[in-house]
């Protein structure tokens, strides 16, 4: 016999129901159907107080885990560079086999079109040999931390260093990312500081400059705040 | 804007490709999805590697969310899925519901009231001696504090059995508790 099989009297039925009561989780009628039996039968008003206390034990039990450690994000935006990278290269002779099929196509002559077709199988097979060797196998990810190689990012739009305090979480960095429109180029880097884009327009020196002086006094969870060296001049 | 639908909207910014909103939706959401996992397999580093997996698992399938039920909801959905694959091939847990009501659990006698001093302690060390089943529901409940319909889709049980799951839950709970030494009066 399942679960739900079982034959359940009035009693056991709202019983069930009784944890969304107390959470407020119940549908409206639901909702009614508790009151109404909690008033004609008082003696149920104990199990409110026993599904309280398993409530509060279920809390704290969760409350007592901390959640993903830092660096987590890094590495999740690491693995997204990668499965784009992989993505794009796939992409290729897919775009290439469509383009040397419709080159053919457009052609009259047998031989004259075995020819082009020919040629441009060679042209993009050399594409993609010279973009496998651009963008790489996939198998690197594209995001780089500082303990990786050295080599910078590419930057465009306003680029600025930045480091938090070792108080601000995860939550409250993404927050104020967000609030931004910001995002993280690269780190954290030794020091613990980050590549972050403020903005993906270049702008003059003075408005980079404001863009980031106004970042920076928006939260005290920043503790250092330039325009990183080496950023697009406008 | 409600955190629903600035969850909805941030799934729609992924779906062109924007890392940020992911990282905005990691960094709302990455607490509970990290608990809920742990809670399950009972490893942290278990759910530290799935967590990773689930919000890989949204990038890639970010256009597939469908609006019906809620971003947390679909996040938690993915969340077990991934968590109980881990058991199943651990062979640690029975995945049936008929087996769930009656699994034996790691240890039915739980020398607790030796070692806990207060009542709040010995009901979280039997709630930590429920199935993995059990525990789940419980914890969808009361802490992730979902209605039945939510918890219907994320265990992909009817919600007729959701509501018998967590009758079953408390009652074994209250098994345990006994056991322990603790008589709450019921059933």
């Amino acid at each position: 016999m399942t679960e739900h099989d079982e034959k359940m009297s009035e009693r056991e039925e709202v019983e069930m129901l009784l944890p969304w009561y107390v959470s407020g989780k119940l549908a409206p009628k639901d909702q009614r159907r508790v009151e109404d039996y909690l008033n004609a039968h008082p003696d149920m008003a104990h199990q409110l107080k026993l599904i309280e206390d398993e409530a509060e034990a279920s809390i704290t039990s969760n409350e007592e885990i901390s959640g993903a450690p830092a660096g987590s994000l890094d590495r999740l935006l690491a693995e997204v560079a990668a499965y784009e990278k992989k993505r794009v290269v796939a992409n290729i002779p897919r775009r290439l086999l469509a383009w040397t099929e419709s080159l053919a196509n457009d052609l009259t002559a047998p031989k004259l079109r075995w020819a082009a077709a020919a040629v441009a199988t060679v042209v993009a097979i050399q594409a993609v040999t010279i973009g496998v060797l651009l963008v790489g196998d996939g198998t690197q990810p594209q995001f780089k931390t500082a303990s990786g190689d050295k080599a910078q990012p590419a930057a465009t739009g306003v680029i600025a260093l930045v480091r938090f305090t070792p108080e601000a979480s995860i939550n409250e960095i993404g927050s104020l990312l967000e609030t931004f429109g910001a995002s993280i180029v690269a780190g954290p880097m030794p020091g613990g500081i980050y590549r972050i884009r403020l903005s993906t327009e270049n702008l003059s020196d003075k408005d980079a400059i404001a863009l980031i002086e106004r970042f920076k006094s928006s939260n005290k969870m920043i503790s250092f705040a330039a325009k990183a060296p080496g950023a697009k001049k406008p | 804007m409600e955190q629903a639908a600035a969850d909805r909207e941030l799934v729609e910014r992924i779906t062109s490709g924007d890392q940020t909103a992911l990282a905005a939706l990691f960094a709302r959401h990455q607490v509970r999805v990290f608990r809920f996992i742990s809670r399950i397999t009972g490893s942290d580093a278990v759910a530290e590697e799935l967590v990773n997996e689930v919000f890989m698992d949204v990038w890639k399938q970010a256009s597939r969310f469908e609006a019906r039920s809620a971003v947390s909801t679909w996040l938690l959905s993915i969340a077990r899925n991934k968590a109980f694959s881990v058991m199943r091939r651990r062979r640690e847990v029975a995945m049936d519901d008929d087996a769930a009501t009656t699994l034996a659990d790691d240890a039915d006698t739980p020398d607790i009231t030796a070692q806990k001093s207060n009542k709040a302690d010995v009901i979280r060390a039997c709630m930590n001696h429920l199935s993995a089943e059990h525990r789940e529901i419980i914890d969808l409940v009361y802490y992730h504090e979902m209605p039945i319909a939510e918890v219907s889709t994320i265990v992909g049980i009817p919600e007729n059995t959701v509501k018998t799951r967590m009758f079953h839950a408390r009652k074994r709970l209250s098994v345990l508790l006994a056991e322990a030494g603790v008589d709450r009066g019921w059933p």
